[in-house]
């Protein structure tokens, strides 16, 4: 958050005619005087928003979306390959090969193959874009984390959901325009929705983090969101003296925009508490929504209500909503844990699928679901390790293609090799589907042209619709 | 020369990169800067001497094209003089040369479609670049105002006059009372300090106050405070593990402690890179704290590639030095020589080498490496200390050598051989649902032992394989079945044994021998896929053994406490003897000494250049050095471990162009909303051109003659007129001057997310001004943000001192544009999103601040209501109230709704805290 506010806009439009560029100027030129205000594309979009459903700690893709017949085979037997950089560097941890304790089928009329970890989601196969060629850099979770986020293993950069609302504005002004739902508070924490050097409004807006209990969230889901202990004509009431008070100190002091800025900025906190209440609360939706989502199970109950909560806020105009769900982290247990996490998202996520497509928003919502990593074919104990260099993420809706499978791993899931997609790839492609091109998405900064890429990515053209 | 020597550089890069560039940019990087070094002075595209122009795209293709320079191998003939012509005619290149050339032309001799500038052309004008320059002090500018007050004047009003902008009136003197207390103090005056400054019509009274305001401590709390946004200062690491940074308050207080005894800024420079090595031997726990600048960064711990996160770190610091001190982005040059300024790669390496010479960890290997902590001791008297833990550890890992081989032989004599039985009886507890205890009791075998096995060989949906036989095993065959798992761990438990034995004989013998005997062997080495290991391993250990957290403890493993129950009488004195020597050594052992967060000298590292930033592609060998634009191409070799001390000298010389410029401009900065320079950490040629070049350089020399001192340059700035002018705008001061780069008004500034926290609490007279320590360590492992918020509205400390978590930001502080702590932040941003008005709206912190204000208030006895909304304005805005603001106020308590006056003072005291007239200075 380095970059002032402007003194005001009139100023900057001068100062930039005589060369003082160092404010993000092309925002402000085509926002008006809102920087987050709906803006215009690159080229057409396909998408209009962005719902990140992220599985963190790494969910094994050998275990889900890429079957390997031949690590069925090798069961048990030593490695055929030679053994990558690893998380846990104490090869006598380290086992043999070890099967997929899920078995899988193919699904659908495209007939993709999705193991008994996610019947659900299985049903949905015909939307879903599965990249098995994903490959990161980031071997712990800190810095894999990161780079899903940010791009960036170790720097303090924006976030994806940063660099969207940036490009794009949202189209609700009463609410945040990026929210992440319970994001995962270690590993890189808030520089995973920081807007790093871009102005502050482009900050994600966290509803608690993976650790605050869902009940405590469906109160109050946003800080300071609720009104305390006083009517809300007390509250206008007050407000309206405030604005008197603000006023009155503003015309003493001309010519400094701030001053408006910040008086707007109560009268818009004032809206977002009326308005944001209402679109936090699920238990608006119907029955058979809340049950669609999972939201009558114990089980399903928490993340059900997250994919619920995204829909809501992207139905309102919220420009890109991240889901956590956490703990996909099996160095050992694999079967136990993984069938535990994955039965508390299966139905959710086939849920909002199921949901987005019947109101006709998957054509133009962009779902993404994926870890930071996946992992190894080997075991450790009786889990597996962290692998960055070869994983499976999916997409479904605007812009993507359906029941499609893109790009292949080895013959046991160990390195992504046929059209590999890097996190760079993936985020180029994401801006894409958005109608940004990943490349003129910049931002100058300490007298750098910055990017979401950096020097990076390529748009996986194959993949999209 | 300079030229020469970057192509050398990108040469070498370009060989031990193995070519691994993109084709275009394997000629930009290395063909390029060789032909026209080597060739350029004759075939260039005007000589084209023998009509070959090899500088170019244009020309060596057109050379290809013609007489199959390229392809039909006549440059490399030439260039290897194997043929008639031999070039270059002065001399033959060297063979790295050739051999650049030639793998360039294998691979197929790629060049760029459209023709770019040549890189060295316009290196020259790099060079030229401002701020690379000596300071010169220069003669002050004529004016012909006479209101100047200072030399400062002179400049800015020499530029006002140029633009035939009158000066702005002075600011009144309630506002300069404000603007300056908050500006030094980061607080509002107190009603007493209104009133003695109202009354004082001495004509220094200004100036006295600037003094007093200098001499309170409370000067150097807002003051470091600026310089720890510098410092990225945080309490934890960040990154992976976010582990805390307990000491990291001592390197706090050094900062402030700098401030206010005013350190000359030179010193102040030194002690952070280099304290260890630079203060004199009464002063060595400063200034080993002071290398918390270092040491203090965002650090991995677990990044597995232990390289990467060396250089990572090191890159950090790198980062940091240098955007602080000289304003410069030099860690552009980690991967490629910088884009824009005059920084080679090699620059970048020879400081790199500085700081891979000096301890950054305690032990970098290993899964999680550990900080590493300086003692704030003699070296004696931590050796004192350091000795005796060692003796500690030596006694427990002697008693681990008596007593765990014992027990083991125990459990093999007593344990195993029933294992078979055991396992039988875990299947009758499971299959008949009969009690462990009646079981065992039954059978003659451990009840407790029983119980663990039968709830581990539990089918609970776990995924192992190899208990599938004994998940299949029937009442016909279990006998036969558990025999077979019986046998499958005799090798196992006996090549354990072996391991075990070894160990523990070698260690005693340490002992015997005044030695510290080795760690402890851990049960490694083996396979977990080979099933009998497996087993083995699962019913034998202690969950600790394995480091997992939701790991139970094996069946037949004993616990250390119970250990004693299993050996022989003659052990068991034995150990008991050796636990009374170990309980005499620690208790007489030497307090553990105080330790802080710092950097110490490691061992002299012989560093090369990385080629793209890639520490597995080594270039050639750099020297420790500073960057040659600043520091020129003879340098004396450094002659200490790591060279931290010459760069701290180096930057506090006053012929380098660069620190004296910055610290001035960050002073000027945090003074006045921005700097001269409007970009205070890059000097270099994509940050600004400074708005008054002069009084840059005017300000820079004064302040290196005047021995860097800062409260001197306070005193300076602030007794200016220009500091003093009015904030309000003029419409043609607005016109000419829109961006403020002529200083035609003072800018004023919104408080900081400090400022505002401190000054509730001041007005409610509730602020703690308890110097030093810290409050809550920042625990890596809790993170919910939530929380952390809660627990700092219990303090009532300056908010400089509630613990910034680098990977979890309280709210507030969030929210408020509080500095970034990942990197070096020259100045904050000013951002207004209606999550800060709902902070005021609904916070509780405020809240409960809002309703102590409005009820100190009303509790002022003797009081109108009048008065009382006076008093409130006063203490709150700094500066009598209105009779309109009154009159509109007490129509407000009158008219709130439903009447309840408790209510509408509560509302009042939020109003007058959160209004503008609170938020902004003028």
């Amino acid at each position: 958050m380095s970059t002032k506010f402007p003194l005001s806009r009139r100023a900057l439009l001068r100062d930039a005619a005589c060369g003082f560029g160092s404010l993000g100027l092309a925002s402000l030129l085509s926002a008006a005087d809102n920087p987050t205000a709906p803006k215009s594309t690159h080229f057409a979009p396909r998408a209009k928003r962005v719902i990140f459903l992220f599985m963190s700690g790494g969910p094994s893709h050998i275990d889900s979306f890429d079957p390997k017949p031949k690590l069925d085979r090798d069961h048990l037997k030593p490695l055929p390959f030679k053994m990558e950089q690893q998380f846990q560097p104490t090869l006598a941890y380290f086992g043999n090969l070890m099967k997929s304790p899920w078995s899988f089928k193919n699904h659908g009329q495209s007939g993709l193959p999705v193991s008994s970890l996610f019947p659900e989601v299985a049903q949905c196969v015909d939307e879903l874009c599965v990249v098995r060629s994903m490959v990161a850099d980031g071997l712990d979770h800190g810095g894999a984390l990161l780079q899903m986020h940010t791009g960036t293993v170790n720097l303090t950069r924006p976030s994806l959901g940063s660099w969207t609302l940036y490009g794009l504005g949202t189209e609700n002004q009463n609410l945040p325009g990026f929210v992440t739902i319970r994001p995962h508070a270690g590993h890189s924490g808030a520089r995973n929705w920081s807007s790093a050097f871009l102005p502050g409004q482009y900050q994600g807006t966290p509803i608690g983090t993976s650790r605050t209990p869902v009940a405590e969230l469906r109160k109050e889901a946003i800080e300071n969101l609720l009104a305390r202990n006083r009517t809300t004509a007390e509250q206008r009431y007050e407000l309206d003296m405030l604005a008197k008070i603000d006023q009155r100190h503003a015309r003493q002091r001309e010519f400094d925009d701030r001053l408006e800025s910040r008086i707007q900025s109560f009268e818009l906190a004032f809206r977002m508490q009326a308005e944001g209440p209402e679109a936090f609360d699920v238990e608006r939706e119907s029955a058979a929504t809340k049950s669609l989502y999972g939201l009558d199970n114990a089980k399903t109950a928490d993340f059900g209500w997250q994919c619920l909560l995204a829909r809501r806020l992207v139905e309102r105009g919220v420009r890109f909503v991240q889901c956590t769900a956490d703990d996909w982290d099996q160095h050992t247990e694999l079967a136990r844990l993984h069938a535990k996490n994955a039965n508390s998202v299966d139905k959710p996520i086939a849920g909002l699928l199921r949901d987005l497509k019947s109101r006709g928003m998957l054509d133009d919502t962009l779902v993404v679901w994926g870890g930071e990593f996946g992992r190894t074919p080997f075991m450790e104990r009786d889990g597996r390790d962290h692998n960055p260099y070869g994983f499976t993420m999916w997409m479904a809706g605007g812009g993507v293609k359906r029941g499609f499978a893109y790009g292949a791993t080895d013959d046991y899931g160990y390195h992504a090799v046929e059209n590999r997609v890097h996190i760079h790839d993936l985020h180029a492609t994401i801006l894409h589907t958005l109608g940004l091109d990943h490349t003129k998405l910049t931002y100058r900064y300490n007298g750098r042209d910055f990017r979401l890429t950096d020097v990076h990515g390529v748009v996986a053209k194959d993949i999209l619709a | 020369m300079l030229g020469s020597m970057i192509c050398r550089a990108l040469f070498y890069a370009l060989l031990a990169a193995g070519l691994s560039l993109a084709d275009d940019e394997v000629f930009e990087k290395s063909v390029r800067p060789l032909l026209s070094a080597k060739c350029g002075a004759c075939h260039n595209p005007k000589a084209k001497t023998g009509g070959l122009d090899l500088t170019t795209a244009e020309g060596l293709r057109a050379a290809d094209h013609e007489v199959g320079l390229l392809k039909s191998g006549l440059l490399m003939n030439a260039v290897r003089w194997q043929g008639k012509v031999k070039m270059p005619p002065s001399g033959q290149l060297p063979a790295a040369d050739t051999a650049a050339l030639d793998s360039w032309i294998r691979a197929g001799a790629a060049l760029p479609e459209t023709e770019t500038k040549v890189v060295a052309g316009n290196w020259k004008e790099r060079l030229a670049h401002w701020s690379f320059q000596p300071i010169r002090k220069p003669t002050l500018p004529a004016v012909k105002n006479g209101r100047g007050r200072n030399e400062i004047d002179h400049f800015i009003f020499a530029k006002l006059e140029e633009a035939k902008l009158a000066p702005p009136a002075e600011a009144g003197k309630l506002v300069l009372l404000r603007r300056a207390t908050f500006d030094l103090h980061g607080l509002p005056p107190t009603p007493e300090e209104i009133q003695t400054y109202l009354a004082d019509e001495a004509p220094d009274a200004y100036e006295r106050l600037i003094d007093r305001l200098l001499a309170s401590p409370r000067y150097g709390e807002r003051w470091g405070r600026h310089w720890l946004d510098v410092a990225r200062f945080a309490e934890s690491t960040g990154i992976d593990e976010n582990q805390a940074y307990r000491e990291a308050w001592r390197y706090r207080e050094y900062v402030i402690d700098a401030f206010n005894r005013d350190l000359p800024y030179n010193r102040f420079m030194l002690e952070q890179v280099a304290g260890d090595l630079a203060v004199e031997k009464s002063d060595f726990i400063r200034g080993r704290i002071a290398t918390g600048f270092l040491a203090l960064g965002p650090k991995a711990i677990v990044e597995q590639d232990k390289t990467k996160q060396l250089y990572d770190v090191i890159d950090e610091q790198i980062d940091t030095t240098s955007k602080a001190f000289l304003g410069l982005t030099v860690s552009c040059a980690r991967c490629h020589d910088h884009k824009f300024d005059p920084i080679t790669a090699d620059d970048y390496y020879a400081l790199a080498s500085i700081f891979r010479s000096t301890r950054l960890y305690e032990t970098l290997e290993g899964r999680s490496s550990m900080l590493y902590f300086a003692p704030l001791t003699s070296d004696e008297v931590y050796g004192k200390f350091k000795r005796r833990q060692d003796e500690i550890t030596s006694k427990q890992l002697e008693i681990e050598a008596v007593l765990e081989p014992e027990v083991t032989a125990f459990v093999y004599r007593e344990i195993h051989p029933k294992l078979a039985s055991y396992m039988v009886a875990a299947w009758t507890v499971e299959h008949q649902k009969m009690a462990a205890a009646d079981v065992a009791k039954e059978r003659g075998l451990d009840a407790k032992m029983l119980e663990k096995l039968a709830k581990y060989l539990r089918a609970d949906g776990s995924f192992r394989p190899f208990l599938a036989r004994w998940y299949a095993a029937t009442p016909a065959n279990v006998n036969q079945i558990a025999d077979e798992y019986a046998a499958m761990i005799r090798e196992p438990a006996q090549r354990w044994r072996g391991i075990l034995d070894k160990w523990a004989a070698s260690a005693i013998a340490s002992v015997a021998q005044g030695k510290k005997p080795t760690p402890q062997v851990r049960f490694e080495g083996f396979a977990f896929s080979q099933e009998s290991e497996r087993f083995f391993g699962d019913i034998s250990f202690l969950a600790k053994t394995f480091n997992e957290k939701d790991r139970e403890d094996g069946a037949f493993a004993i616990a250390d406490k119970d250990r004693k129950r299993f050996v022989s009488p003659e052990t068991r004195a034995k150990v008991e003897l050796l636990e009374k020597q170990l309980a005499e050594l620690r208790k007489t052992a030497p307090e553990r000494p105080f330790v802080t967060h710092a950097v110490a000298e490691d061992q002299p590292f012989e560093q090369h250049v990385f080629v793209r930033g890639s520490h597995g592609n080594l270039g050639k060998p750099v020297a420790k050095r500073f960057p040659v634009v600043l520091a020129g191409e003879n340098q004396p070799p450094v002659s200490t471990v790591s060279g931290r001390l010459e760069l701290g000298q180096w930057l506090g010389s006053p012929s380098n162009p660069l620190p004296a410029r910055v610290a001035v401009n960050r002073l000027w900065q945090w003074h006045f909303g921005e700097g001269l320079v409007r970009t205070p950490d890059n000097f270099g040629l994509r940050g600004e051109a400074p708005t008054h070049p002069e009084l840059l350089d005017y300000l820079a020399s004064r302040f290196i003659e005047r021995g860097w001192s800062m409260k001197d340059m306070h005193k300076f700035i602030m007794t200016s007129a220009a500091y003093r002018f009015s904030s309000a705008t003029k419409s043609e001061a607005w016109e000419k001057d829109p961006g403020n780069r002529l200083w035609s008004r003072f800018q004023r500034r919104r408080i900081s997310a400090e400022e505002m926290r401190d000054s509730w609490l001041a007005v409610n007279g509730k602020l703690d001004l308890k110097m030093g320590s810290y409050l809550d360590p920042v625990a890596g492992s809790r993170t919910d943000a939530r929380r952390g918020r809660t627990k700092m509205d219990e303090h009532f400390r300056r908010t400089m001192y509630l613990p910034v978590d680098r990977n979890g930001l309280a709210t507030m502080m969030a929210l408020y544009d509080f500095a970034d702590s990942t990197t070096a932040t020259g100045q904050r941003g000013e951002t207004y999103i209606a999550p800060q008005a709902l902070y005021l709206m609904n916070n509780d912190f405020f809240q409960q601040q809002a309703s102590v204000f409005a009820k100190r208030l009303r509790d002022t006895s003797e009081m109108t209501d009048q008065q009382r909304i006076e008093q409130g304005i006063l203490r709150a805005w700094g500066r009598p109230a209105s009779a309109e603001e009154t009159q509109q106020m007490l129509a407000f308590l009158a008219g709130y709704p439903g009447g309840n006056q408790d209510a509408a003072w509560t509302t009042l005291g939020r109003l007058l805290l959160e209004s503008n007239h609170f938020f902004y200075v003028d």
